[in-house]
């Protein structure tokens, strides 16, 4: 799914818009909870007018606290595996869910760049997850070769594509 | 006079200007978004030196989220309406309760179009609020006459230029 460049404004509205079919087709309603991306998710939904028969909302939770105390993400799963792990994606998706009590709620939690990276969880790596009343979280792994902002949109949109594939095959 | 909307690097240069005023006060910014959507969150995590003081926020795009998260009370939002100078009050005491390591909060709370409200308010109307903790609020009104991504990029760039303003020891 990787391009050349990062996406651009149109073609996350493009992905917002069909997210947007894909949930009113069953009055499915979501929720966001934005790491790395500080929103950017939640702008991308609201820049479709009619949005908010569907999206109630969600957490920016840059700050640790904020993914442990709004979104019940326990504090052992970020000691153990990282605010940057599959762990805490899914829960992130789970949580948002919950507290919003929305059908779908999608996750990401990542390292932008330029500082930040490691060996092991480097600049451009993205955990997204998607939660669904009454299934397990679905997780998936990127590693984006952008700049910070470039980094973001992709997230972005991968999480908002996979948003839809979900909702579209659910039932 | 119709003037465009504010363009990315309008809206970069505000976040440029907003971080160092951070920075010299050690603050830390929550944000709570309306029909922003999260942009301001994403606009502030863009910038490394301005997302090193900014926590997170809530996205509160239904009333039901405005209630629930930010516990704006039901009365408001049934009148003066949820776009009202009352409500942005009630978000940013909201979302001082929901990070409370916050030193600085943001709330926007907009009708970004195309559809008004039921209550006859204007398109375009937006209420920008900020406050330190425990200071009595900034409130601003406008009505912006641009598209609903212009509208957006205005309240955006009006909130930013408010914490600006008053960021610096303005109090």
């Amino acid at each position: 799914m990787q391009t050349d460049s990062a996406p651009t404004d149109d073609i996350l509205e493009a992905a917002a818009s069909r997210l947007g079919d894909a949930l009113r087709t069953h009055g499915w309603r979501m929720a966001t909870a934005e790491s790395c991306t500080g929103g950017l998710i939640g702008h991308a939904i609201t820049a479709i007018p009619g949005s908010s028969d569907y999206y109630v909302g969600g957490v920016i939770c840059y700050w640790n606290r904020a993914k442990e105390v709004e979104l019940g993400v326990p504090p052992e799963l970020i000691a153990e595996h990282g605010a940057v792990s599959p762990e805490v994606a899914a829960a992130l998706a789970d949580g948002a869910r919950r507290r919003f009590d929305v059908d779908f709620a999608v996750a990401v939690t990542g390292i932008a760049g330029p500082e930040g990276g490691t060996s092991g969880k480097p600049v451009g790596l993205a955990y997204l997850a998607v939660a669904h009343r009454g299934h397990p979280p679905v997780v998936e792994r990127e590693l984006w070769p952008f700049d910070r902002d470039g980094n973001k949109r992709a997230s972005a949109l991968r999480a908002l594509q996979l948003l839809t594939v979900e909702a579209t095959s659910a039932h | 006079m119709p003037t465009d909307p504010p363009s990315d690097a309008d809206l970069r240069d505000a976040v440029r200007r907003l971080a160092p005023l951070l920075r010299a006060g050690d603050e830390q910014l929550a944000v709570a978004e309306s029909c922003t959507g999260g942009f301001i969150g994403h606009l502030v995590s863009d910038i490394p030196e301005a997302s090193d003081h900014f926590l997170g926020g809530i996205i509160s795009y239904s009333n039901a989220v405005k209630e629930r998260l930010l516990r704006v009370p039901h009365a408001l939002i049934d009148k003066p309406g949820p776009v009202s100078e009352e409500v942005a009050t009630a978000m940013l005491e909201g979302v001082f309760e929901r990070f409370p390591s916050a030193s600085i909060a943001l709330a926007v709370t907009c009708l970004a179009g195309p559809q008004g409200s039921d209550d006859g308010k204007p398109v375009g109307l937006t209420y920008v609020g900020m406050a330190h903790r425990d200071e009595s609020p900034h409130i601003r009104s406008y009505v912006f006459e641009h598209d609903r991504d212009g509208n957006k990029r205005a309240a955006a760039l009006a909130a930013l230029e408010l914490a600006a303003q008053h960021a610096g020891g303005g109090g």
